[in-house]
C-alpha cells in the first residue's frame, strides 16, 4: 500500500496542485478575510475559523503568478503547518486522488525560480501534470524570493 | 256744207222754175222788147235743150241740146208723143194723163223729171213744161226748158244716199227759224227717248236745261242761228225724263237763194258715253288747250295743280312758260309749234318747268282742233304727269346699272354655290359615311360601356369583399397584437421564473459545491483516520460522487436555464417583432380598408360613369342616327341646292342678257 499516496488537488489558473491529504487540516469556501497592515503582499489577510486564527496566503502571489481576474473568489486549503494552520488561497479545489508514487518524478532541471523550489516533483495524470506543492517551504517567507516586508513574520 | 248742198240745188231748182214762169210771162211783152227777148231765147237755146208740144203732146219742134241730150234726131222724135221719152209704166199711169191735162188745162209744170232717151238711156232733166197762151189766153203749145240733171240727180241720190246713211248713224232733227221742230229722225228720237208726235212744232228749249233755257246766252245762240251763223260744239242735252244727253251737234242754218237762212237742221251724234270717258279722263289728265299762236286759253284742275298754277297765272300766257329757258329759245322749240300750226299732231314724254322752276315730266300728246275747212285752230293738250314715273325710271336705271352688276355677282355666287353645293353634296355623303361609321363605333362603346358597368358592379361586389375580409383581417391582427402582447408577458414571466430557477440552481450549485467540500473534507479526515477512515472515506467518496452529479446535474439545468432564458428573450424579441408586423399588417390592412372603401366609392363612381357613359353613347348612337339622316337631308338639299344654283346661274345669264338689251 505504500505503493499509493493520497493528494488533495487544487487549480491555479491553468496549473494543477497537489498537497498531500496529510497536510491537510480542512478545504474551505471563500471566507471573509481581515486585512493585516504591513503584512506581506502574499499575505492576504486572517481569517476567524471557528475561533482559530489562519493566515491565508494568495499562492497566485506566492507562486509570482497573476492575480485572480476580478470578482472571482479564491477557496482556502486550509494546511497543518508547524506553527499551525495556514491557508493557502487558490482558484479551485480540485479533488482528493490517489496516486501510485512509482509515477513521482524530481522536477525537471529547466524549471528555476521559485516553482523549483516549491515543487517537490510531478506525477504524470491524464488530465495533465499535477504539480506537488512543498507546503513547508512555501509557507517559508525566509527564502530570498520572499520579499522584504515578510522577514520580520519569519522572525516571529 | 256738201250735206246742206241737195237743199240748196233743190232751192235753185225752184229758181230755175221760177224764172222759167218768168219767161213764160215775159212773152206777151211789148214789141220793143220782143226783139230782146229773141236774143234770150236764142241765148237760152244755146244753154237749155228746148222743145215743143202740141197740146195732145206730139212734138213740133226741138233744138240741137235737147235732141243731144236724149240722143236722137229730130226726125226720129218730129210728130211722135211724148210718152216716148217716159218709161211704160208712167205712160200708162193717171199721173201721166193728169200731167198733160193740167198742161192743157194751162198748168205749169216744173220739176225734176226721170225720162228715157234713145236706145233706154236714162236721162234727169230739170225742167218746165210752159203752155202758151194765144191772145184769147187759151194754150195751145207746150214749150218745154230742160236742163240735163241727170249728173246733178246722180249726184244728189248720191247725196241723198250720203244723208241717209248720215240719218241712219247721226240724230238729225230740223227746227224752223223760230225753234219749233220741224221734225226728226228715228236717231234722234230715240237718243232723247221721244217719239216724233212729242215734240213736233215743239220749241227746241225743251231739250235745253231750264237754267240755260233762260239764259242769254241761249237766246244769242238762237239769234246766231238766225243770222246764218253755224253752230258747231258739244252740248248737253235733256233728254225724256230729265235724262243727260252729251251730243256732237252742229246746227246748220239753211239758206234759201237770197242767202238768209229758212231753217235749222241740226246733225248730232250721241257722245254721252265719250263725254263720260271725257269727263273722267279730265279727271286724271291734265288738259289744257292753246290757240295755234301758243297763248293759253284754258286748263283743268288737274293740269293746274300739275303745274303749281293758278288758272289766272296762266291765262293768256305763251306756252313757253312751262319750258325751260333753253329749250324756249331753240330751233327745235320754234319747230313744235310749226308743226302743231301745220295740223301735225306731237305726242312724246316732255319734260316741263312748273311754277317756281320744279321740273315735271309729262306725257302728252298736242291735239290740233281743226276747223270745218280742214285747218287747225287750237291745240288741245293731254298730259299724264310722269314725273315720278321718270324719277322711278331714273332710279331704275341705276337699279338696272347695280342688277347688271348683280347679275354678274350672282352668276359668279351662283358657279360658286354649285361648286360648294357639289363640294357639300359630297361632304354630306362622306358625312353620312362617317356617321355610320361613327352610329357602329357608338354602339360597340354602348356596348363596351355596358361591360365596363358591369365589370364596375362586379369589382364593386369583390371590393366590398375585399373591404370586409380587411376588416376582418384589420380585427385578426388586433387581436394578433393582443395575443402577441399576452404571450410577450408570459414569456417575460417565463424569463423571469427562469432567472428564479437560475438562483435556486445557484443555491443547489453551492449546495453541490459545499457538499463536495465536506465529502472531499471527509475524506481529508478519513485519510488522516488510516485503516478506521476506510469505511468512512467510501461513504464521502460517495457524498462527494453525489456532490459531483448534483453538481453535474445542476450545471445542465443551469445550461438548460440559460438556454432558456436565452430563448425567452429571443422569444420576447421575436414576438415584440411579431407585434411590430401585426402592427404594420393592422395598419396595412386599415390602409386597404380605407383604400378599399376609397376603391369601392371609385368603383362606384366608376360605374356610375359607366352608365352614364351608357347612356351618353346611346345618346350618341341617337343623334348619329339623326346626324346621318340629317347629312342625307342635306345631301338632298345640295342636290336641290345644286339644281337651283344651276337654275340660278341661268337666270343670272338670262338677267344679265336683258339688263344688256335694256336700254335707258
Amino acid at each position: 500500500m505504500s505503493d499509493h499516496q493520497q493528494f488533495c488537488t487544487f487549480f491555479l489558473k491553468d496549473l494543477i496542485f497537489g498537497v498531500e491529504v496529510l497536510k491537510i487540516q480542512e478545504v474551505i469556501r471563500y471566507q471573509e478575510m481581515t486585512p493585516v497592515p504591513l503584512a506581506p503582499a502574499m499575505v492576504n489577510g486572517l481569517i476567524n475559523l471557528r475561533g482559530q486564527i489562519v493566515t491565508a496566503i494568495d499562492l497566485r502571489n506566492r507562486l509570482a503568478m497573476p492575480p485572480l481576474p476580478e470578482g472571482e473568489l479564491p477557496m482556502n486549503v486550509v494546511i497543518r503547518t508547524e506553527d499551525g494552520a495556514v491557508s493557502l488561497l487558490v482558484d479551485e479545489i480540485g479533488d482528493v486522488v490517489e496516486i501510485d508514487s512509482a509515477g513521482f518524478e524530481p522536477p525537471p532541471e529547466t524549471l528555476r525560480g521559485i516553482a523549483r523550489e516549491l515543487v517537490d516533483g510531478v506525477y504524470k495524470l491524464k488530465s495533465g501534470l499535477l504539480l506537488i506543492l512543498n507546503t513547508a517551504k512555501t509557507v517559508n517567507f525566509t527564502a530570498a524570493s520572499v520579499a522584504d516586508p515578510s522577514a520580520p513574520q519569519q522572525a516571529a | 256744207m256738201k250735206l246742206t248742198n241737195p237743199i240748196l240745188s233743190n232751192t235753185r231748182t225752184s229758181g230755175n222754175g221760177r224764172s222759167g214762169v218768168k219767161n213764160g210771162h215775159s212773152a206777151p211783152q211789148q214789141d220793143q222788147e220782143i226783139t230782146e227777148l229773141r236774143g234770150k231765147l236764142a241765148a237760152i237755146d244755146k244753154a237749155q235743150a228746148v222743145i215743143e208740144f202740141n197740146l195732145d203732146g206730139t212734138i213740133v219742134t226741138a233744138n240741137d241740146n235737147f235732141l243731144k241730150t236724149l240722143g236722137y234726131a229730130l226726125d226720129e222724135i218730129k210728130g211722135r208723143h211724148h210718152s216716148i221719152f217716159v218709161e211704160p209704166a208712167y205712160r200708162e199711169s193717171g199721173e201721166y194723163r193728169q200731167f198733160w191735162r193740167d198742161l192743157n188745162d194751162g198748168k205749169f209744170q216744173a220739176a225734176e223729171y226721170k225720162r228715157i232717151g234713145k236706145g233706154g238711156r236714162e236721162v234727169w232733166i230739170q225742167a218746165s213744161y210752159n203752155p202758151i197762151f194765144d191772145a184769147d189766153g187759151k194754150p195751145f203749145k207746150v214749150v218745154k226748158f230742160a236742163t240735163d240733171v241727170t249728173a246733178t240727180k246722180m249726184k244728189n241720190a248720191d247725196y241723198q244716199g250720203q244723208i241717209a246713211a248720215v240719218g241712219k248713224a247721226q240724230a238729225v232733227i230740223e227746227f224752223n227759224l223760230d225753234g219749233t221742230v220741224i221734225t226728226a229722225n228715228e236717231n234722234f228720237l230715240k237718243t232723247l227717248g221721244y217719239e216724233l208726235d212729242e215734240i213736233k212744232g215743239r220749241h227746241h228749249s225743251m231739250f235745253v236745261e231750264t237754267a240755260y233755257r233762260e239764259s242769254n246766252e241761249y237766246r244769242q245762240f238762237w239769234r246766231d242761228l238766225n243770222d246764218g251763223r253755224y253752230q258747231a260744239a258739244e252740248y248737253k242735252r235733256i233728254g225724256k225724263g230729265g235724262k243727260e244727253v252729251w251730243i256732237q251737234g252742229s246746227y246748220n242754218p239753211i239758206l234759201d237763194l237770197n242767202g238768209k237762212p229758212c231753217k235749222v237742221v241740226k246733225f248730232a251724234t250721241n257722245i254721252t258715253g265719250r263725254k263720260r270717258s271725257e269727263q273722267a279722263i279730265s279727271l286724271v289728265q291734265a288738259i289744257i288747250e292753246f290757240n295755234l299762236d301758243g297763248t293759253v286759253i284754258t286748263a283743268n284742275e288737274i293740269f293746274l295743280k300739275t303745274m303749281g298754277y293758278a288758272f289766272e297765272e296762266v291765262r293768256g300766257r305763251h306756252h313757253s312758260l312751262f319750258v325751260d329757258a333753253a329749250y324756249r329759245e331753240s330751233a327745235e322749240y320754234r319747230q313744235f309749234w310749226r308743226d302743231l300750226n301745220d295740223g301735225k299732231f306731237q305726242a312724246a314724254d316732255y319734260k316741263r318747268i312748273a311754277k317756281g322752276g320744279r321740273e315735271v315730266w309729262l306725257q302728252a300728246i298736242y291735239n290740233p282742233i281743226f276747223n270745218e275747212d280742214g285747218k287747225p285752230y287750237k291745240v288741245v293738250k293731254n298730259a299724264i304727269d310722269i314725273t315720278a314715273r321718270m324719277k322711278a325710271e331714273e332710279g331704275l336705271k341705276v337699279t338696272i346699272a347695280a342688277v347688271n352688276a348683280n347679275s354678274q355677282s350672282l352668276a359668279s355666287a351662283a358657279e360658286e354655290l354649285t361648286a360648294t353645293s357639289q363640294q357639300m353634296s359630297s361632304n354630306s355623303e362622306e358625312t353620312s359615311t362617317q356617321a355610320n361609321v361613327v352610329a357602329a363605333a357608338s354602339e360597340q362603346v354602348s356596348k363596351n360601356v355596358a361591360t365596363v358597368a358591369t365589370s364596375a358592379e362586379e369589382m364593386s361586389a369583390s371590393v366590398k369583399e375585399i373591404a370586409k375580409n380587411a376588416n376582418e383581417a384589420a380585427k385578426v391582427a388586433t387581436a394578433a397584437v393582443r395575443v402577441a402582447e399576452e404571450t410577450n408577458q408570459t414569456v417575460t414571466k417565463l424569463g423571469a421564473s427562469s432567472m428564479e430557477i437560475g438562483k435556486v440552481i445557484k443555491v443547489i450549485t453551492s449546495i453541490a459545491q459545499q457538499t463536495n467540500l465536506l465529502a472531499l473534507n471527509a475524506t481529508i479526515e478519513a485519510a488522516r483516520a488510516g485503516e478506521a477512515g476506510k469505511g468512512f472515506a467510501v461513504v464521502a467518496n460517495e457524498v462527494k460522487e453525489l456532490a459531483k452529479q448534483t453538481a453535474a446535474a445542476t450545471e445542465d439545468i443551469s445550461q438548460k436555464i440559460e438556454a432558456i432564458q436565452a430563448d425567452t428573450k429571443g422569444a420576447v424579441t421575436s414576438i415584440s417583432e411579431i407585434g411590430k408586423v401585426i402592427v404594420q399588417i393592422n395598419d396595412i390592412s386599415n390602409t386597404i380598408a380605407s383604400a378599399v372603401e376609397e376603391q369601392s366609392a371609385t368603383t362606384n363612381e366608376i360605374a356610375r360613369n359607366a352608365s352614364e357613359a351608357a347612356k351618353g353613347s346611346t345618346e350618341i348612337s341617337k343623334n348619329i342616327t339623326q346626324v346621318s339622316e340629317a347629312a342625307k337631308n342635306s345631301s338632298v338639299g345640295a342636290n336641290n341646292t345644286l339644281t337651283a344654283s344651276t337654275e340660278l346661274a341661268k337666270l343670272a345669264a338670262n338677267l344679265k342678257a336683258i339688263v344688256a338689251q335694256t336700254k335707258f
